[in-house]
C-alpha cells in the first residue's frame, strides 16, 4: 500500500505550551483513528493537516505529504486546491458549518458548481445524488433549511458537501459526539458506505475507543500531543499501555451496576 | 517584586483571591488591548482630548474670549500659532477651551445614554410581553427620525443651549443601545447559567442586575465608543447651526460656521476647528473597535 | 417525590411532551431515555419549573410546583445542565457561582460552605477563584454538581450531565455522581440517550418518543435484551456501539 499521507515530526505550540509534541505516522486509503482525551492534541492533528490551525499556534513539522505534494510548504493557492477538494474536513456540530441562510441541496449543488465547473441543472442532479449517497432520499430534504433538520440530518448534509470535492482523504473530527445515539449510527454507517465504496482515506478523530475500535483499520492513540501506542484496532483490546487502558476501562457499558 | 512577577502573578491560572481573579482577568483584556496599535493610537487621542480640556488654561496662551480686532484673521504663525478668527480670538486658545464643550458632551452622554439602554433593554427583553412591546415601540418612534433632524426638532423647540442639545442627543441615541441591550437579553436568558440560577431561587431583579446586565455591558461600552464620534458630530452640528452652547464661549462646530464664510481666502479658521473634530471622531472610533477586539467574548 | 399525571408541554403550540405520568418514589431513581427531540429534555424541565405545563398535575414531595415560590423550589430540588460550558455564568469565578445560592437563602458562613462543597466534589481550593474558561469540561460540571448540592436539595434533575465530556472525564463524573447519590440518599432522575450512560446510575427506565413513555422498564431487561418497543431496541442497539458491516 502506498503511502496516500506521511507526516514526520508534526508540532504545534501555543508560546511555551507544546500541544503536539513530534507526531510521525503514515497511512495509505486505510481508515485510521486518533483517539485520546480532550486536551491530546487530536483536532490540532486534523486542523494542522489543512494548515487549519487557529491563531497563535505555531505548527512545524520536518514533512508532511499528501499524495505527493508537500502540505508543509505549499503556497495558499495550492492549498485552496487541496482543502475540500482533495481532502474533506467533517467538524463536530454541523449546525455550525452549514450555512443558515441557504437551503441545504442548494449549499451541497454550489459546492459541485465550485469544485466540478457544473452548470446549475447538473450541480442541482448532483447534489440529489449525493444526498441520497448519504441516505437522505427524501427530495424534500433538498429544500429545507439548516435549522429545519436534526443533528444526524445535518451531519449527513456535511458529508453529502464534502463528497463535491471527490475527496481522497475524510478528516472527521468527532463527527458523531453532538449527537444521539441511534443519529451517531446512521452518520457513521453512511461514513463506513463511502469509504467503502470510493476507496477513500479517513481519519476519525474521537475520544471513544469503542466507536474508533469498530470502524477503523488502525488506532493511534494519544495522550497529551504524543503518540503512545499505535496498534491495529482488532489489537485494542488487547493492549497493555496504561492510558489505553485506562480509555478503555473508562467506557460505560450496558453491563454496569449503578 | 519585578515585572516579570507580577506578570506571572497577573496570569496565574490559579488566582489565590477574587482581587488577584479580577485583576488577572482585566490584564489580560489590557494585553489584547495594547497589542492593537490603531486601538492605542485611538486611546492615545481620546487621552489627549481629556488631557486638553483638562489643563486647557494652563495651555492657552491667550483669553480664549479676547478680541483683537486689529489683528483679525490672522494667518498661523508669529504669536498666534493656528493664526485668529473674524474677531481677532486666537484659534489655538479657542480649540484648547472648546475641547472641554466637546468632551463635556461625550461625558454626559456616555453617562446618561448607556444606562438608560441598558435598563431599558434588559427588561423588555427580560418581561417580555406587554412591557417588552409598549418599551421597544417607543424605541421604534425615536428611531423612526434621522437622529441630527430629532436633536435639531427639540433644540429648536427647547431653545439653544449646551444642556438642551445634550438632552436632545440623548433622546435620539439611546434607542440603539436598548435594542442592542433586548437582543443580548434575550440570547441570554436562554442560556443555561441564567436557568440556573433561577432554580437556585434568585429574583428577577437579581438575575437582571447581577446576571444579565453585566454580559451586555461590554457590547454597550463598545457601541457608545464607537457612537461617540457621532455625538461628536451632532453637538458640532448643533453649534454649526448656532443651537448649541451660547456665543461667545469657544465651541468647535461654530468656530466652523464662523469660518465658513472666509473659507477661500482664510482656511485655518475653518480647517483648525474641522481637523480637531476629526481627529476626536477617529480617537474614539480606533477605541472602540480596540474595546470591541479585546471585549469581544467570541475571541476569547 | 414526583408524583407526575397526564403533563403536556407545549413549545409554539406544538406538544412536545404528550401526556407523560409517572412516579418517582423518596430516595428513587428514574432514567429517561429518548432520541434527540423525543421531549425527554423538555420534560425534565417541566419538572424543574423551567417550562410551564399547559395540562397535567405535577406534585413535588406532595405539594404543587406551581404553588412554591423559587426559593422552596431550590430548596427541594436542584438541576444540572448537559452543557458545562453554558451552565455557568462566563464572568463569575467559581466561588461567586456557589456562593450566589447561599446569598440568596441567607444560610451562615459561605467560605466554610464553599470549601466543603468544592472537596465534595473532588475539587482542589485553588480552584476557587478561576473563572469558567480556566477549567476543563470535567471540572466545569464539577462546579455545576457542587452548586447544585450546595443547598442540599433532595431532588436532582441530571440532563445528559456527560455527554459533552471526553470518556475519561464522563467516567469521573459518573462516579462521582454515584457516590454523592448514596451519600445523600437523593432522589434522581436523569436523561439520556444512552443506556450505557443510564445504567451506571438508575435501575428503573422510561422510554420516551414523540413526546411520551413508549416503554417503562429497568436495567435487568435491557441487559437481557428485553425490549418490546422499537425506539428501545433501535436505542438498546446504538448503546452497544458500531459494528462494522461485512
Amino acid at each position: 500500500m502506498s503511502a496516500l499521507l506521511e507526516v514526520d515530526d508534526l508540532r504545534v505550540r501555543f508560546g511555551a505550551l507544546e500541544a503536539v509534541k513530534g507526531v510521525s505516522f503514515a497511512m495509505g486509503r486505510e481508515r485510521l483513528g486518533l483517539v485520546g482525551a480532550s486536551g491530546a492534541g487530536k483536532s490540532l492533528i486534523g486542523r494542522a493537516l489543512l494548515r487549519l490551525t487557529p491563531p497563535g499556534a505555531a505548527t512545524s513539522a520536518r514533512r508532511i505529504v499528501f499524495d505527493g505534494i508537500d502540505i508543509a510548504t505549499a503556497d495558499a493557492r495550492r492549498m485552496r486546491g487541496l482543502r475540500g477538494r482533495r481532502i474533506g474536513l467533517v467538524l463536530q456540530d454541523p449546525r455550525f458549518s452549514l450555512n443558515p441562510v441557504l437551503s441545504i441541496g442548494e449549499q451541497i449543488a454550489e459546492c459541485f458548481r465550485i469544485h466540478r465547473g457544473a452548470s446549475h441543472p447538473a450541480a442541482r442532479a448532483m447534489a440529489r445524488e449525493s444526498l441520497a449517497a448519504v441516505r437522505l432520499d427524501d427530495p424534500r430534504v433538498y429544500g429545507l433549511y439548516p435549522h429545519q433538520v436534526s443533528g444526524g440530518m445535518g451531519q449527513r448534509a456535511m458529508i453529502a458537501m464534502m463528497l463535491a470535492g471527490d475527496p481522497d482523504l475524510l478528516i472527521a473530527d468527532e463527527p458523531t459526539s453532538a449527537l444521539d445515539a441511534s443519529a451517531a449510527l446512521q452518520v457513521l454507517a453512511v461514513l463506513d458506505d463511502l469509504v467503502r465504496r470510493r476507496g477513500m482515506g479517513l481519519i476519525l478523530i474521537s475520544h471513544d475507543l469503542d466507536l474508533v475500535q469498530g470502524f477503523c483499520d488502525r488506532v493511534l492513540v494519544l495522550e497529551s500531543g504524543a503518540i503512545v501506542e499505535r496498534c491495529a484496532a482488532a489489537d485494542l483490546a488487547l493492549s497493555r499501555h496504561p492510558y489505553t487502558r485506562r480509555l478503555l476501562a473508562a467506557r460505560p457499558r450496558l453491563e454496569d451496576a449503578p | 517584586m519585578t515585572i516579570a512577577d507580577w506578570h506571572d502573578w497577573l496570569l496565574d491560572e490559579a488566582p489565590a483571591s477574587p482581587l488577584q481573579a479580577r485583576l488577572g482577568r482585566l490584564y489580560a483584556t489590557a494585553r489584547l488591548f495594547g497589542g492593537n496599535r490603531p486601538a492605542l493610537l485611538g486611546l492615545a487621542l481620546v487621552g489627549l482630548l481629556a488631557l486638553v480640556a483638562a489643563a486647557a488654561p494652563g495651555l492657552a496662551r491667550f483669553d480664549p474670549d479676547a478680541q483683537d480686532l486689529a489683528l483679525r484673521l490672522a494667518a498661523p504663525g508669529g504669536g498666534h500659532w493656528l493664526g485668529t478668527d473674524d474677531l481677532g480670538r486666537d484659534i489655538l486658545s479657542r480649540l484648547l477651551y472648546g475641547s472641554r464643550v466637546t468632551l463635556g458632551v461625550v461625558v454626559l452622554i456616555a453617562a446618561i445614554v448607556p444606562p438608560l439602554g441598558l435598563l431599558i433593554g434588559c427588561v423588555a427583553g427580560y418581561c417580555g410581553g406587554v412591557i417588552d412591546a409598549a418599551l421597544m415601540r417607543t424605541a421604534d418612534v425615536f428611531l423612526a427620525f434621522p437622529r441630527l433632524i430629532l436633536a435639531l426638532a427639540l433644540v429648536a423647540a427647547l431653545g439653544p443651549g449646551i444642556d438642551h442639545a445634550v438632552l436632545a442627543i440623548a433622546l435620539a441615541a439611546w434607542p440603539p443601545y436598548a435594542r442592542l441591550a433586548r437582543a443580548e437579553t434575550l440570547a441570554l436568558s436562554g442560556r443555561e447559567f441564567i436557568a440556573a440560577a433561577r432554580l437556585a431561587g434568585a429574583s428577577h431583579w437579581r438575575l437582571l442586575l447581577r446576571h444579565i446586565a453585566p454580559l451586555c455591558l461590554p457590547s454597550l461600552l463598545v457601541r457608545a465608543s464607537l457612537d461617540m464620534a457621532g455625538v461628536i458630530l451632532i453637538a458640532a452640528g448643533l453649534g454649526f447651526l448656532g443651537l448649541g452652547v451660547a456665543p461667545p464661549t469657544a465651541e468647535w462646530g461654530a468656530m466652523i460656521a464662523a469660518g465658513r464664510s472666509h473659507m477661500l481666502d482664510q482656511w485655518w479658521v475653518a480647517a483648525a476647528p474641522g481637523l480637531a473634530i476629526a481627529a476626536a471622531c477617529l480617537g474614539f472610533n480606533l477605541l472602540g473597535e480596540g474595546m470591541r477586539d479585546a471585549l469581544d467574548p467570541r475571541q476569547r | 417525590m414526583i408524583e407526575a399525571r397526564d403533563l403536556i408541554v407545549r413549545l409554539g403550540g406544538r406538544p412536545v411532551v404528550d401526556g407523560v405520568s409517572f412516579e418517582l418514589a423518596a430516595g428513587a431513581g428514574l432514567g429517561i431515555v429518548g432520541e434527540s427531540g423525543s421531549g425527554k429534555s423538555s420534560l425534565l424541565r417541566a419538572l424543574a419549573g423551567l417550562e410551564t405545563c399547559a395540562a397535567g398535575t405535577l406534585l413535588l414531595d406532595g405539594a404543587p410546583l406551581d404553588g412554591m415560590t423559587p426559593r422552596q423550589r431550590g430548596r427541594l430540588m436542584q438541576m444540572v445542565f448537559q452543557d458545562p460550558y453554558g451552565s455557568l455564568h462566563p464572568r463569575q469565578t467559581v466561588e461567586r457561582a456557589l456562593a450566589e445560592p447561599i446569598a440568596i437563602h441567607r444560610l451562615g458562613d459561605p467560605a466554610a460552605r464553599i470549601t466543603a462543597a468544592l472537596g465534595e466534589v473532588g475539587l482542589e481550593p485553588r480552584q476557587r477563584y478561576r473563572y469558567p474558561h480556566q477549567l476543563s469540561g470535567g471540572q466545569r460540571q464539577r462546579v455545576a454538581i457542587a452548586r447544585a448540592l450546595i443547598l442540599a436539595p433532595r431532588l436532582l434533575l441530571l440532563d445528559e450531565p456527560t455527554s459533552a465530556l471526553d470518556v475519561l472525564a464522563q467516567a469521573e463524573i459518573l462516579d462521582l455522581l454515584a457516590r454523592l447519590r448514596r451519600e445523600r440518599g437523593l432522589s434522581w432522575v436523569l436523561v439520556s440517550h444512552d443506556f450505557a450512560v443510564v445504567a451506571r446510575l438508575v435501575e428503573r427506565v422510561a422510554v420516551m418518543a414523540a413526546g411520551k413513555f413508549v416503554e417503562m422498564t429497568d436495567m435487568a431487561a435491557l441487559r437481557a435484551g428485553r425490549a418490546e418497543h422499537p425506539v428501545t431496541r433501535a436505542l438498546l442497539a446504538a448503546s452497544r456501539g458500531f459494528k462494522r458491516a461485512g
